[in-house]
């Protein structure tokens, strides 16, 4: 919403705030206009926003206080650079206002306020069986249904927990598909560092980061850093690397199909995509269910796409009857809702 | 109680083209008309321009300028600022440095253009000059409006030090997410057959191999031995050139390239990527010291696309 007060000699050209954004994201905001024909600028922000940065004002020619930042000069007229941090919230999504006033001594000479909607993801428990029957045909009587109640995409994170008498395993098959997979894509990455020698730093770092046989990441281990931004300045650069690169990996998946058939490599990316915005960070790992009567101890943990670490949802203590013994994948003890 | 630590320090300003402050050290004596820097960010070549009024007798003493190779510095142009004369071999690489020759000053000029070419070694110093945001993650059903935002940090600095400063083509990057509408679009006929597939696949017992089998004979759709040929058209979708169709960039940005995002790199899932890696630019200067845009994502676009290879 804007209400322009008055003008006096003074012309505002842009006033940015986002209209949405993550819980916990930096929140840009600036200001652009033409004139001085102002005293002060005051900016008003909402109790979620902390403001972090502020960019052409020096120390001495403001205040922040209760919220509120009074700008009396900026060094370069025209421009006030801000920078709000803004952070989880009790609510999965809440509304929160910036107000933008210039001031010519008591009057108002510019009034905008703009409004920022933050969101989170809000993973929730809404069934918690304690105990499981698995059919001959493998079919589970019941499952732990889960829900992303939260408008913010959820990374969870399954895994059997310390205690758990029966433990996550990773099938052979998978074992084995890596394996091959992680070695043709080492021939192929080290020639194309032969082609394109100015990358070998990168290359080597997509080698070495090469896929572990135990894809069981924790939140921790999914930190993207220097390399990664490195990486993005080259792909976008050299179109010709870029395409070469691809090529590596997809012939490298294409060329391995014999440890896995085409339709589980679909399996795969399909059982790590949840519904309501969730993605699976393990499709792979098993339990291996011995026939007649065990017990499971598993953990769901979750972060969201600024790789911020949500709290665990409870433990979940079950007690398993097989017909007949059985692999069973982790995912699909989980019913999304 | 005002916080003391809302405004950064730039100490690190100077340092970030440590070459152009060599260059004006060695020019300060001279009456410096005008400096003016541009960086051409994507290919990290910056060019300084330095006006300045000089005489035979100041040239003679203080023009004994040397730059050492690695200063990154490829070329040393000189004109005069009237009719724009070049005057050549004012500098001269001989191997190991750029040495300046004061005998090639023609009589009777008294203000040079001094332009320097250089190459920077990567893009780390835009992390001190400008502050850059994208949205991680934005709502909406028929498409997906992420907004970016550019602001110069230190204006006032930056002119005292430089002068002028443009940066040209600054670069974006928004992962676009994509995950959920590659897997709402498999048809369920489509993802049942390829299960019966995989647990045919793995499953020894003689009497279940022969009833999955069955099954699979009699749940034979369109679907059942083309998914090799789905894979590659869907891998394709995400080749920037065609991905590049469902993107629009607004406002004070453009659009530049796209790839997949870094989780198609980590490995763990080398199949389709979970979001794509989009790439927008914008200038700034001095005369324009915050930008903000759109990067609209059509998913209309993409879901009607993965709907046509499944519709075959």
């Amino acid at each position: 919403m804007t209400d322009n007060v008055r003008k006096i000699r003074l012309d505002v050209t842009s006033v940015f705030l986002p209209t949405e954004a993550l819980q916990g994201q930096d929140i840009p905001s600036h200001l652009l206009w033409k004139g001085s024909e102002y005293t002060e600028i005051e900016i008003r922000y909402s109790d979620e926003l902390r403001l972090s940065e502020i960019y052409n004002v020096a120390q001495a020619n403001y205040t922040d206080e209760k919220n509120t930042l009074l700008v009396r000069h900026v060094d370069f007229e025209g421009y006030l650079g801000l920078l709000f941090k803004s952070s989880k919230q009790a609510t999965s999504h809440t509304n929160c206002k910036v107000d933008y006033t210039f001031r010519k001594d008591t009057e108002v000479v510019f009034r905008s306020t703009k409004s920022v909607y933050l969101f989170r993801q809000d993973l929730a428990l809404l069934e918690a069986p304690t105990f499981i029957r698995i059919e001959k045909n493998g079919r589970l009587d019941k499952r732990i249904r889960v829900g992303n109640r939260g408008e913010g995409t959820a990374i969870v994170y399954a895994h059997t927990t310390s205690e758990s008498p029966l433990k996550q395993v990773q099938p052979a098959y998978v074992r084995e598909f890596f394996a091959n997979y992680y070695k043709d894509l080492t021939v192929k990455l080290e020639r194309l560092k032969e082609q394109f020698p100015a990358y070998s730093d990168i290359i080597n770092y997509l080698i070495q980061h090469g896929p572990k046989t135990d894809s069981s990441t924790k939140p921790d281990a999914l930190n993207h850093d220097a390399p990664e931004e490195k990486l993005r300045m080259i792909l976008e650069r050299d179109r010709v690397f870029t395409r070469k690169l691809i090529e590596a990996f997809v012939s490298c998946i294409l060329g391995n199909i014999y440890f896995r058939t085409l339709a589980e490599v679909f399996l795969d990316y399909i059982n790590s995509v949840g519904k309501n915005r969730t993605l699976l960070a393990d499709p792979f790992s098993v339990l291996e269910v011995p026939s007649g009567e065990s017990d499971v101890e598993l953990q769901i943990e979750s972060t969201d796409l600024l790789n911020a670490k949500y709290d665990s949802l409870p433990v979940l203590k079950i007690h398993l009857e097989a017909d007949e013994g059985c692999e069973v994948p982790l995912h699909r003890l989980i019913g999304w809702e | 109680m005002p916080d003391n630590n809302l405004v950064p320090k730039p100490e690190d300003i100077d340092k970030t083209f440590d070459v152009l402050k060599r260059i004006y050290d060695v020019l300060k004596p001279f009456d410096i008309l005008n400096r003016e820097i541009e960086i051409k960010v994507p290919e990290l070549i910056g060019e300084y321009s330095i006006a300045l009024s000089v005489t035979r007798r100041l040239t003679a003493k203080h023009f004994s300028l040397q730059f050492p190779a690695e200063s990154g510095i490829f070329e040393i142009t000189v004109h005069t600022m009237d009719f724009f004369t070049p005057i050549r071999d004012f500098f001269v690489f001989t191997g190991d440095s750029w040495r300046s020759d004061v005998s090639k000053l023609p009589n009777g000029v008294d203000k040079l253009l001094i332009k320097t070419r250089f190459r920077l070694p990567d893009a780390s110093f835009l992390e001190n000059l400008v502050r850059r945001d994208v949205a991680k993650e934005v709502l909406g059903e028929e498409k997906n409006e992420y907004w970016l935002e550019a602001q110069v940090k230190f204006p006032d600095t930056l002119k005292s030090i430089y002068g002028r400063l443009d940066l040209h083509d600054v670069p974006f990057g928004v992962d676009v997410s994509v995950h959920q509408d590659v897997r709402n679009l498999m048809p369920r006929e489509f993802v049942n057959s390829l299960r019966v597939q995989q647990e045919l696949a793995r499953t020894t017992d003689p009497n279940r191999r022969l009833r999955l089998a069955l099954d699979l004979a009699k749940t034979r759709t369109k679907f059942t031995g083309k998914e090799h040929s789905y894979f590659s058209e869907l891998q394709d979708l995400f080749m920037p050139d065609k991905f590049q169709s469902f993107i629009a960039v607004t406002r004070q940005f453009k659009y530049s390239t796209c790839f997949r995002g870094p989780d198609f790199y980590d490995v763990i899932f080398p199949t389709f990527p979970k979001s794509m890696q989009v790439i927008s630019r914008t200038n700034l200067s001095l005369e324009n010291l915050a930008a903000d845009g759109i990067l609209t994502y059509r998913k209309k676009d993409l879901l009607s696309s993965i709907t046509k290879i499944f519709g075959k």
